[in-house]
């Protein structure tokens, strides 16, 4: 169960004592991110009331002065501390994701061209590649790499020839293209927005969660006008026109 | 315990816990009936703890993942104590808003 992994965020002692029955809560819960809010939420406070979670309180005296709110000025502190818990989270996923794509594209050694003509030479060579200046090459032995060469090219398409005429049962496949590293431009292209398209989705998380925390507030002040209307302290005109202020 | 300040969270939990005896799962299904309201697990537990630690709810028994809580004598009281005085709140804005 990984989702239980997150009451490790809790102090030691609070998990000895409720563990194992939040743990069935969570269990039962689906995987959401308000579960994860509130999971991280509650390890922030567990940990910021370390006198919570004592085996059993029954007959004791103690506890009068812990306070039953939990340490906040006013209502706004757990919706914001919620959104900021949700923008770490993010922020963390989002440049794990960013290194879990670097570390996707293994990089390749670049070797002295000499280097490559003499693996040509001796065989080792199983394909390469032609773009530009730039050379791939596939070894026999399953390996990359990468060679820079001049360009026009005089010397590899040459000796890869020549090779080929030398030992015609181990053929070097050549491909040159001219120039279609387009995949990689698209590539670093994304890579350098994505911190930008991160930061947007983060905004856009932001104003989406406080827009979602007013959104009842107009239907509650929308269900007391309608009471008041009921109980004839409004007329259905001063309703109306209300009504139409608030849903604006 | 009468000067407490009740979270919204700990009076639902009182609330629940008036009716009868009840483990961290069935509060959760009972509040979200009568309040309509869904606790997760962290803000439903931190109450619990806290409550218990004020003394106002107490564990019944060793039962692990369904262990169940019931009010205390303070419990009962801090939770009567507080619906009064909701209920003289309620009153007083209701009378205030009549005679606009």
């Amino acid at each position: 169960m990984r989702r239980r992994s997150l009451l490790r965020l809790y102090p030691l002692r609070w998990r000895q004592r409720y563990e194992e029955e939040v743990g069935a809560l969570v269990d039962d819960a689906p995987l959401s991110v308000s579960l994860v809010v509130d999971l991280v939420r509650g390890a922030f406070d567990a940990h910021a009331h370390p006198e919570l979670g004592a085996p059993s309180l029954v007959g004791s005296t103690g506890g009068g002065d812990i306070p039953l709110t939990p340490r906040s000025p006013g209502n706004q502190i757990p919706v914001i501390l919620r959104v900021l818990v949700a923008l770490i989270v993010l922020f963390v996923v989002g440049v794990g994701l960013l290194y879990a794509y670097r570390a996707q594209t293994p990089a390749v050694p670049t070797v002295s061209l000499a280097q490559v003509l003499t693996e040509i030479q001796d065989g080792r060579v199983r394909a390469v590649t032609i773009e530009r200046n730039q050379a791939t090459l596939v070894l026999t032995d399953g390996r990359t790499e990468r060679t820079t060469i001049p360009e026009p090219d005089t010397i590899l398409a040459q000796a890869v020839t020549t090779r080929n005429q030398a030992d015609p049962p181990h053929v070097i496949e050549l491909r040159v293209t001219q120039g279609s590293s387009d995949f990689s431009i698209v590539g670093s292209i994304f890579l350098s927005l994505l911190p930008l398209l991160l930061l947007v989705a983060l905004i856009f998380l932001a104003a989406s969660a406080f827009a979602r925390t007013r959104a009842p507030q107009r239907y509650e002040l929308l269900a007391r006008l309608g009471d008041l209307k009921d109980r004839g302290v409004i007329t259905e005109e001063e309703f109306q026109r209300e009504k139409r202020r608030v849903l604006r | 315990m009468a000067n407490h300040k009740l979270s919204s969270e700990a009076l639902l939990i009182l609330v629940s816990l008036a009716e009868e005896p009840k483990h961290g799962y069935a509060m959760q299904h009972d509040i979200e009936r009568i309040s309509g309201r869904r606790l997760g697990p962290g803000s439903l537990y931190g109450a619990i703890a806290r409550l218990e630690a004020a003394d106002l709810i107490e564990a019944l028994s060793d039962k692990g993942a369904r262990r169940p809580y019931r009010l205390t004598a303070a419990g009962s009281r801090t939770l009567s104590s507080e619906l009064e005085s909701m209920r003289k709140l309620a009153a007083a804005g209701t009378r205030r808003l009549a005679a606009r």
